[in-house]
């Protein structure tokens, strides 16, 4: 199938799901109509479109990641909560939030996201390195997950949030819920400009996927084009994360699903990577809100009922050809 | 159902009876409190002389109305190793309390009550007269307990004087926590004469409300629980979305001091008046 066709029925799928998560909820509510109830533009825009816009954005930057990683690292198991990006930027806005500085600036939150994924971005990389085996890879990500998973408890205890318990677990899993036009507005700049970052590097990584020796000849600087590449994905991660969570497995099981439609070269996939990363968490999302019980589920929960087979999945298929 | 923590306060009252004879002779002189409510009652009634440790709730004026009152009695954080060298007589502990700190003092020879805190109106002047009696300040506690029975009386007696229909009050705390029946807050909304969203919805004890449910049902009133409003959280979010903002006016929305609800007691009685007088503005604004 030609690219141009599957990424025109991925976004108009998208715009489907996003249509019905818009209408979907506490009551039915077509968003193409008006209606006479005082609360239904509070509803649907204040309430509603938040959470998709954000399901679609975050979906995106992490199925964009997804793929992104997977191809720099020519690893099948990069993703950026499996190898720790997503929990070091939890822990980056969680020193943010809970010491206040997040008052301060508009953009306080989603830098220091940025940081902290900035920060576990290269430690992966130089753990790894660039021709990691399997093992080290998801090694390196399970320290750093582990190590930053306590950080982050840490300094909830320190900050002695009464409420300690319940945020870790949302720093942890995720969640849309609440989540206003203002949460929308700080991180958006910084998931799109990194995923612009990391889609000009498709070229690279399509060179990339032939050998590093192959791309240097082809005329990439591979220094250069590593930098973009990490740089896009810790800043758009790194925010995504700020004001969503940390999100697991769609950037694992979005390119995988992907790439028998698209093929193996890296660039076609980052884009469509990114439309399927956007339509999984709009669905999830609304899933979500259609099964949870007295209290809502986190979003996590649901990308690792998902994620976490599928993940065990690759690792038996890899199995025989890398171990 | 209704009647089942009365009639637990009352076997719990002749089980405290049969003891207090024995107990006359050695008045519990050196006190410690594991939890907030009975703290706040030992404050009420016993002279502080007598009160060897308060939980360190007692002290954080979010939750506890008599934090200026503990000056320098010392706080404990529930451990068995702070309890035992203050040499109690007594420790007091909730419910709730960690149930392995309870046996853990009492194998160290210390006498522990686990009292039943209420948790409604229902069992509070039982309580505050058996406690009364634990702590050797029974006249203290009859007095402390018909004044509160008397200010409730009046609440209910204001509410029902008043016409029309019952306003929809609709709660809102951290987390999109609202009380349902069976809690405090609900049997207050319904002596003040208001009508409590969570317990139309069927919510039994505290369940959530999603920001879109508490739009939709047109409250006539939002009562915000603002527990530990000034610290950064995640749990405050949805207390602070825009849409609330956008849907209620600022006379539609009421802050009720969390240290009102921390605890069935005398700040019961305030809670209730602050809302009975909500009720009568609600009354007047309406057509």
């Amino acid at each position: 199938m030609k690219t141009w066709l599957i990424v025109a029925l991925l976004l108009a799928l998208l715009l489907l799901v996003s249509l019905l998560a818009l209408a979907f909820g506490e009551v039915w509510l077509n968003p193409l109509e008006s209606g006479t109830e005082s609360w239904r533009a509070t509803v649907l825009w204040e309430i509603r479109l938040p959470r998709v816009l954000l399901a679609i954005l975050v979906g995106a930057v992490l199925g964009l990641s997804g793929a992104a990683l997977q191809g720099l690292l020519r690893n099948p198991l990069a993703d950026p909560a499996i190898v720790g990006v997503s929990a070091c930027a939890a822990l980056g806005a969680v020193v943010v939030l809970y010491s206040g500085l997040a008052a301060a600036a508009w953009f306080a939150l989603p830098l220091g996201g940025m940081v902290g994924a900035g920060i576990s971005v290269v430690l992966v990389y130089v753990l790894a390195g660039s021709h990691s085996s399997l093992f080290s890879l998801i090694l390196a990500g399970m320290a750093v997950n582990a190590f930053v998973g306590a950080l982050i408890s840490l300094v909830l205890n320190v900050a002695s949030n009464p409420f300690a318990m319940s945020e870790i677990v949302y720093w942890l899993l995720g969640s849309f819920a609440n989540r206003s036009l203002q949460d929308v507005l700080i991180a958006a700049p910084f998931m799109l400009a990194g995923s612009l970052a990391v889609l000009t590097a498709g070229r690279y990584l399509d060179a990339l996927s032939l050998g590093e020796e192959t791309a240097t000849t082809l005329g990439f600087d591979p220094q250069r084009w590593r930098w973009i590449v990490v740089g896009g994905v810790a800043a758009s991660v790194g925010a995504a994360v700020s004001v969503s969570g940390n999100i697991g497995f769609v950037g694992l099981v979005v390119p995988h699903l992907l790439r028998p439609l698209v093929g193996h070269e890296p660039r076609r996939l980052l884009w469509v990577s990114a439309l399927g990363g956007a339509i999984l968490l709009v669905l999830a999302d609304m899933l979500v809100q259609a099964i949870s019980g007295r209290v809502e589920l986190k979003l996590g929960v649901i990308t690792a009922l998902i994620g976490g087979p599928f993940f065990l999945y690759i690792i038996m298929r890899t199995r025989s050809s890398e171990w | 159902m209704r009647y089942l923590p009365g009639l637990l306060a009352a076997l719990y009252l002749s089980s405290l009876a049969g003891g207090a004879t024995a107990q006359q002779a050695v008045e519990p002189r050196r006190i410690a409190s594991l939890n907030l409510c009975t703290d706040l009652l030992l404050l009420e009634l016993v002279p502080r002389e007598r009160i060897v440790s308060l939980s360190y709730w007692a002290a954080d004026p979010s939750v506890s109305y008599l934090a200026d009152q503990v000056g320098d009695i010392p706080l404990n954080r529930s451990l068995a190793e702070e309890i035992v060298p203050q040499q109690p007589d007594l420790v007091l502990a909730g419910q709730f309390s960690d149930l392995k700190v309870v046996d853990l003092l009492r194998r160290t020879g210390v006498r522990v009550e686990v009292l039943d805190v209420p948790l409604t109106l229902d069992g509070m002047r039982e309580h505050i007269l058996g406690f009364g009696e634990l702590v050797g300040a029974r006249s203290r506690a009859e007095a402390l307990a018909a004044q509160l029975d008397r200010r409730l009386a009046l609440v209910s007696a204001g509410a029902s004087r008043l016409s029309g229909e019952s306003p929809l009050a609709a709660v809102y705390g951290p987390q999109g926590v609202s009380p349902g029946r069976q809690t405090l807050m609900d049997d207050l909304l319904v002596l003040a004469g208001l009508r409590n969203l969570a317990a139309e919805r069927g919510i039994v004890s505290y369940g959530t409300l999603s920001l879109e449910a508490l739009l939709i049902a047109e409250p006539d009133v939002l009562i915000l629980d603002e527990v530990s409003r000034d610290r950064n959280s995640i749990a405050h979010q949805a207390m602070r979305h825009p849409a609330l903002r956008k849907h209620f006016t600022e006379n539609q929305v009421f802050r009720l001091p969390p240290s009102l609800m921390a605890c069935v007691g005398p700040t019961s009685a305030d809670a209730a008046e602050q809302l009975l007088a909500l009720r009568r503005q609600l009354g007047l604004r309406r057509p």
